[in-house]
């Protein structure tokens, strides 16, 4: 290599390398946003087959995030509508109710057992007291039973501990009479409508709403909210009583949103 | 021709590196062109090709062309002092230069890769001096 060609040599290196810092520097204080972000959209095409190896865990975590946005909106959708359904049910009022996230289901796994009593992010710091109806739309959900600053825990209306006056309705429209009768839970949804005088009508897919029990501070279950429907019938002529088999209307392990019935104090 | 096919080499193996596999081909072929031509046109081709390959990969412009830009200098270094233009010393440094690379942008399988542009090299090396 000449004196010439040497001199081009190192000349051409250092000013390469000069200019290649330059922008090495320049790229890092973010001042070449603008051209690189040129020279991305002019290699586009290419660009999208380039996410490499190295870009991966970003994209992952991108996605990650996007993911759990998506979820929060999904809860945001499913409350959203949970409230626009109650705020056009005309019954139960709902100025009285008060809208609830349902948090926990306690001893509920799912395909296993059944959920017997939910645990809201309400207490009596939002003015829910033991007794309080849980209803969602004009279905009775079931009530509270334990309350402190910010959860109360629900006893399920199919709960086998809880028992509460029912009345049946037909759409049939055969008679127009109700049958009265005492509604106790069975679990997993399901309750038995007993001592209803063999006199009544019962019959297979009549409604069963609560005849209302409630006490004069506002506690216990309003009238007329839907417990469900009836499946099957039992009466024999031998027997003082006839009894039903009511499924409730309700899948209690998909609810997300419920609402308190709020007593007057 | 010989010029030609480098460059065109050139192109090629910053398209595939850069978009479908992480072999470090780049590294290759400027060796090559430092080895193969002598020219300071390989100073600007491992400054373009490098700004173009950090543009394309997301990274921070500047630094894989001054990586380049350091490897060619050393290249040419050495060729004040040994013989350059022989297949040993063609495979040795696109090997260990391929190696430092992948180091250097935090790729993994190292020794494999840098064996296979090492080899690639070593392939396209003789097919120019033999029948160029």
């Amino acid at each position: 290599m000449g004196n010439m060609a040497r001199r081009n040599f190192f000349l051409s290196f250092f000013i390469l390398i000069f200019l290649s810092i330059s922008l090495f520097v320049l790229a890092k204080t973010g001042l070449l946003s603008g051209p690189v972000e040129l020279i991305g959209k002019v290699v586009s095409p290419l660009h999208r087959l380039t996410i490499g190896s190295s870009s991966d865990s970003k994209i992952a975590t991108e996605n990650k995030n996007l993911v759990l946005k998506l979820a929060e909106t999904q809860k945001l959708a499913a409350e959203n509508s949970a409230l626009r359904d109650q705020f056009e049910t005309s019954y139960p009022k709902s100025q009285n109710l008060l809208p609830a996230n349902v948090v926990s289901a306690p001893s509920f796994i799912p395909g296993i057992s059944t959920p017997e009593y939910l645990i809201i992010d309400r207490g009596s710091n939002d003015l829910v007291k033991v007794g309080s109806a849980v209803v969602i739309k004009d279905n009775i959900v079931g009530k509270v039973t334990e309350v402190s600053g910010n959860l109360s825990k629900v006893m399920l209306v199919s709960n086998p501990s809880n028992s509460l006056s029912g009345k049946t309705v037909s759409l049939k429209g055969t008679t127009g009479a109700s049958a009265l009768g005492v509604l106790r839970g069975l679990g997993g949804g399901n309750l038995v409508l007993d001592n209803v005088v063999l006199s009544d009508d019962l019959a297979v897919g009549d409604y069963v709403v609560t005849k209302g029990d409630l006490t004069i501070d506002n506690s216990g279950y309003p009238p007329s909210l839907i417990v469900g429907k009836i499946t099957s019938v039992e009466k024999k002529s031998s027997d003082l009583f006839q009894r039903a088999k009511v499924k409730s209307l309700i899948d209690f392990s998909r609810l997300s949103t419920v609402f308190v019935a709020l007593q007057n104090n | 021709m010989k010029e030609k096919i480098l460059l065109a080499a050139l192109i090629a193996s910053l398209f595939v590196e850069s978009s479908l596999s992480s072999l470090p081909l780049l590294v290759g072929v400027l060796i090559l062109s430092a080895v193969v031509t002598r020219k300071s046109w390989v100073f600007l081709a491992a400054f373009l090709t490098g700004v173009i390959f950090d543009a394309l990969t997301l990274r921070t412009i500047g630094l894989t062309s001054t990586f380049f830009l350091i490897l060619i200098f050393l290249i040419f270094l050495y060729e004040n002092k040994f013989e350059t233009e022989t297949l040993p010393f063609v495979f040795l440094s696109t090997f260990f230069s391929s190696f430092a690379f992948l180091i250097f942008l935090g790729f993994g399988s190292l020794i494999l890769q840098a064996l296979v542009v090492a080899l690639i090299t070593s392939l396209l090396f003789q097919l120019l001096s033999k029948k160029l």
